[in-house]
């Protein structure tokens, strides 16, 4: 019985306890978003008669200042928010990936820009140049996603690049440039393949970034707008010392949220990384 | 070494001519700003003719861009839309607390990062390893906006101790900060520093720990203490300046949310606010000052490696 | 055998690096001559061994032949037309690689029937639909199990690794394969199968060999002529039997008593060890190379290049005996008659201008 590639990384996964419960959690949670149309007992945007009602078995998680049933808002938020942060993640690592493929093999005057606006973009304060961009641009859902995916490609453009370099020096590209292969074909099934563990270890930290970022954008009222929930503008309402006294339970459950589910993406995260290099595992 | 040094500050003035020339274009793309002061009812058409041409706002927008360019060169960096101010006297009055501020989280946050990134790589797999490895990925995954709730829930609404926002109790301004101010704010920056940085100074340090010539250390019979304190941590000085490398980005920006949520009058309440009413010359000299301060700082951190790690050459 | 026309003629071959961190300006850049002006021929059906110490070039020739590295100066000539950029496009298949190190040739996210077939396919030597009987008649050729072709590189040993290195080669039908020490990183059990699997394969399909090695044992063993390189230049190249038994270069004669005998009536028969240090290749003296450590060297071999010359007077490049000393017939006294132990001591080629040659009798 021989043993692929990626069932070798498979059961090293195994090994890392943490990850694998955080597998599971996080594989509930998207199952539970991805059923929130079933599973709401609510429309998330209905107004019931009940006001800032504490849990109860009608409301299990209460009500908001406007009854709307926050069980249900929190199934649609976490729907919101998972989706901004795998889009946003997606359309980084596809630039990262790209840019640093070429920069990396291509090197030159290619390089240089490339690197140069990797420079640029990391050199910008992070959170203002998120913030500069939600205020200017059109807050939303889609706006976000666009936002952060176009500001957190340099780190996945940096990591391929370096990647790149030091595999396009390696025997079996030389044996491919020998055996007269395009370019495309030694980009696309030499390099990328051998570099892609390390991409989607790093698109896991880039995951849970997005995941916070758009809830501190949210909960800044530059995100997703109401009545549309996120986990972050469900916790806007909590900068008032009313709801953050009175009504805690607005801010408990969509907060408890957001850290189980980043919780799990960097455990997942830590797992993968010690499944694809064995060399770093903690022992 | 001077070459090295010379040619990074090269890259280092193209970099930020093109962040002018990003922010520029995001400016532009966001619409004119006249737009935005028109809000108010009572101003005329003409009024307002008069005043973009006052803050020449009627002008294409490259030579928009060269006159901010020429200008910010001789060091002024414009009036605010907003209040009218210098935008760099408006900076010089927030530049104290956010210095405080981040100076004192960052501090706070590498002496928890590297006593517990250390004590978790000599005591590896142990319960205080785990303890701390938990802890780091909390610290990692909470947003510092849910922190600080959590934290003005506990001690200010339900102990009553520290208060939630400002920097000093009303009327004693010119006394400066107090402690009891500065507290939470601290205290969430560097929960959320720690958090980054443990881990990686704990890898670093296990890889050090590993090495074949601390082996020899203590095969030779060198005491744990001395093999750890001697050998292993000064080579741990290197992923420590890594990590202050690695924060220096985020101290500028990065206490925008902090301050927001607790009134900390700083740079980065200041900016949220020129955000929020788009006032783009205050927008403008906060991002090229972060750039600057940024790439300054990547700077000193190369530089600080060649004298903390002997074998870094520059090419 | 026949004087035909030669598969590949190299021609005064040349290949310089810059040295970095030397100084400021790029005047005063100094260079590595690490091929310095080299030439020789192969033969349809033949092999090449190509000898010498790591660093001394051998490696950057084959890699200028399959033009992983550009030359700095030179000629190439395949099936008697010039190499240039268009002619090399034209015949890139006809010259094919064996890498040192099995596993890092071979990409470790791909099945072994992948990387056959895409290199067959990408050259349009057949079809997608015909790969899988290609690539089994591939694995067949090179001795590995039928069922190897959905496997990944890491489940085979060295030696298969080696064996699908050499299918890859094989799979374009090149004319000549550039063996870049392919057997050093193997066991040396593995190295003989290895050895045998290559000239089975030459006397099956014609193929010509250049090999490339550090030391003559298994060289000898497959090569019909051995070419020996020192500091960037060839400094002897005889046919296998006749290097073996009539070395002329001192150099030679050091690497030919290094060859371990697996003989038991030969215990005892004392070694030529060669001592001092290798010039750098950066400051090359500017005489003989190899005078700084050769016991022969004299004033002359310190002042004065020796060009290769033929000293067999044979027809044809084929038969020629080519070697670049001055002092090639003291050379083969000092083998002759000298029985002990000589000890090569070589001063560096600065300082040791004035020394006398240093031959040592007993250990």
């Amino acid at each position: 019985m021989h043993e692929s590639y990626l069932g070798s990384v498979i059961r090293r996964f195994k090994y890392h306890k943490a990850g694998v419960v955080s597998l599971v959690i996080l594989s509930l949670i998207v199952l539970a978003a991805l059923l929130a149309p079933v599973l709401a007992p609510y429309d998330p945007n209905a107004i019931n008669p009940e006001f800032s009602a504490a849990p109860s078995v009608k409301h299990i998680l209460g009500t908001d200042q406007i009854g709307r049933d926050l069980f249900s808002r929190l199934l649609y938020g976490t729907r919101v928010s998972l989706l901004v942060g795998f889009l946003s993640t997606l359309i980084a690592t596809f630039i990262g990936v790209l840019l640093g493929l070429i920069a990396g093999y291509f090197g030159g005057a290619a390089d240089m820009i490339i690197m140069r606006c990797t420079d640029m973009v990391m050199s910008f304060p992070y959170i203002l140049l998120i913030l500069v961009a939600g205020a200017i641009f059109e807050p939303g859902m889609w706006n976000i996603i666009l936002i952060l995916g176009f500001i957190d490609w340099p780190g996945i453009a940096r990591l391929v690049r370096g990647n790149v370099l030091s595999i396009k020096e390696k025997d079996f590209v030389h044996a491919s440039r020998i055996g007269g292969m395009s370019r495309t074909y030694i980009l696309f099934s030499d390099i990328l393949p051998n570099t892609i563990a390390p991409i989607l270890v790093f698109a896991t930290s880039v995951m849970a970034i997005s995941i916070l970022d758009e809830a501190a954008l949210s909960f800044l009222g530059m995100g997703v707008q109401p009545p549309a929930a996120s986990l972050g503008n469900m916790l806007n309402g909590a900068q008032s010392i009313t709801v953050l006294t009175k009504l805690p339970w607005l801010w408990i459950s969509p907060g408890a949220v957001i850290v189980l589910l980043v919780v799990c993406v960097n455990f997942i995260g830590d797992a993968l990384r010690d499944a694809i290099d064995p060399s770093t595992t903690k022992s | 070494m001077a070459r090295y040094i010379v040619k990074r500050l090269l890259i280092a003035l193209i970099v930020l001519f093109g962040i002018t020339v990003i922010d520029f274009g995001i400016m532009t793309l966001a619409g004119n700003p006249i737009e935005i002061l028109s809000g108010g009812p009572r101003i005329s058409e003409e009024l307002l003719a008069i005043r973009a041409q006052n803050l020449g706002l009627n002008q294409p927008i490259p030579i928009q861009y060269l006159n901010w360019l020429k200008a910010t060169l001789k060091g002024d960096f414009g009036y605010s839309y907003k209040n009218y101010q210098p935008v760099s006297e408006m900076i010089g009055s927030h530049l104290g607390p956010t210095l405080v501020l981040m100076g004192s989280a960052l501090v706070l946050s590498l002496i928890i990062a590297s006593v517990a990134g250390i004590y978790s790589a000599v005591h590896q797999n142990s319960g205080g390893d785990y303890a701390i490895v938990s802890f780091a990925f909390l610290g990692q995954s909470i947003p510092g906006f849910l922190l600080a709730m959590i934290l003005i829930y506990i001690f200010t609404v339900k102990l009553g101790l520290l208060p939630s926002s400002g920097a000093w109790t009303l009327g004693a301004e010119g006394r400066g900060i107090e402690l009891k101010y500065l507290i939470m704010p601290m205290i969430v920056l560097a929960f959320e520093m720690s958090g980054r940085n443990i881990r990686y100074i704990r890898s670093s340090v296990l890889e050090i720990l590993n090495k074949d010539y601390l082996r020899t250390a203590r095969a030779k019979g060198i005491g744990r203490f001395m093999v750890i304190y001697k050998h292993a941590l000064r080579n741990a000085l290197i992923p420590i300046v890594t990590v202050i490398g690695m924060e220096l980005p985020g101290l500028f920006g990065g206490a925008v949310i902090v301050e927001e949520v607790f009134s900390w009058p700083g740079l980065g309440l200041m900016t949220m606010n020129a955000i929020l009413a788009r006032d783009y010359p205050v927008i403008m000299a906060m991002c090229l000052l972060s750039a600057v301060v940024v790439l300054l700082g990547n700077l000193i951190v190369d530089i600080v490696y060649a004298f903390v790690d002997p074998t870094v050459r520059f090419d | 055998m026949s004087d035909r026309e030669p598969l590949l003629s190299v021609r005064n071959l040349k290949k310089y690096y810059p040295v970095k961190n030397s100084a400021f300006l790029a005047a005063n850049r100094k260079l590595v001559h690490a091929v310095d002006g080299v030439s020789f021929d192969i033969y349809e059906g033949e092999t090449l061994g190509l000898v010498g110490e790591s660093g001394c070039g051998k490696s950057t020739v084959g890699r200028q032949l399959v033009g992983m590295e550009q030359s700095d100066g030179g000629e190439l000539f395949f099936c008697g037309k010039m190499l240039d950029k268009a002619e090399f496009k034209r015949q890139r298949a006809q010259l094919q690689m064996i890498f040192q190190d099995p596993t890092a040739s071979l990409n470790p996210r791909r099945r072994i029937y992948d990387i056959l077939s895409d290199i067959m396919v990408g050259n349009g030597v057949c079809t997608r639909a015909e790969a899988k009987e290609r690539v089994n008649g591939l694995l067949k050729e090179v001795g590995l199990p039928e069922n190897s072709a959905e496997r990944y590189p890491h489940e085979f040993s060295g030696g298969q690794r080696q064996r699908i290195a050499i299918a890859r080669a094989l799979s374009l039908s090149p004319k000549l394969i550039i063996c870049d020490e392919p057997v050093s990183a193997l066991d040396m059990s593995i190295q003989a199968q290895i050895l045998n699997l290559l000239k089975e394969l030459q006397s099956r399909l014609g193929v010509s060999y250049l090999f490339i090695a550090h030391g003559l044992g298994s060289v000898r063993y497959i090569s019909h002529r051995i070419a020996v390189m020192y500091l960037g230049k060839i400094v002897e190249l005889a046919s296998s039997a006749e290097l073996f038994k009539n070395p002329r270069h001192p150099y030679s004669q050091a690497l030919i008593s290094a060859v371990p005998v697996a003989d038991p009536e030969k215990r005892g028969v004392k070694r030529m060890i060669t001592v001092g240090e290798v010039p750098s290749s950066i400051d090359l003296p500017e005489g003989c190379a190899y005078a700084a450590r050769c016991p022969y060297a004299t004033e002359r071999c310190r002042r004065e290049r020796p060009e290769l010359v033929d000293i067999n007077g044979g027809e044809g490049s084929r038969n020629k005996h080519l070697c670049a000393c001055f002092n090639m017939e003291v050379a083969r006294e000092g083998v002759a008659t000298h029985e002990g132990v000589i000890v090569h001591e070589g001063a560096s080629a600065r300082e040791g201008a004035a020394e006398e040659p240093a031959v040592k009798e007993g250990a």
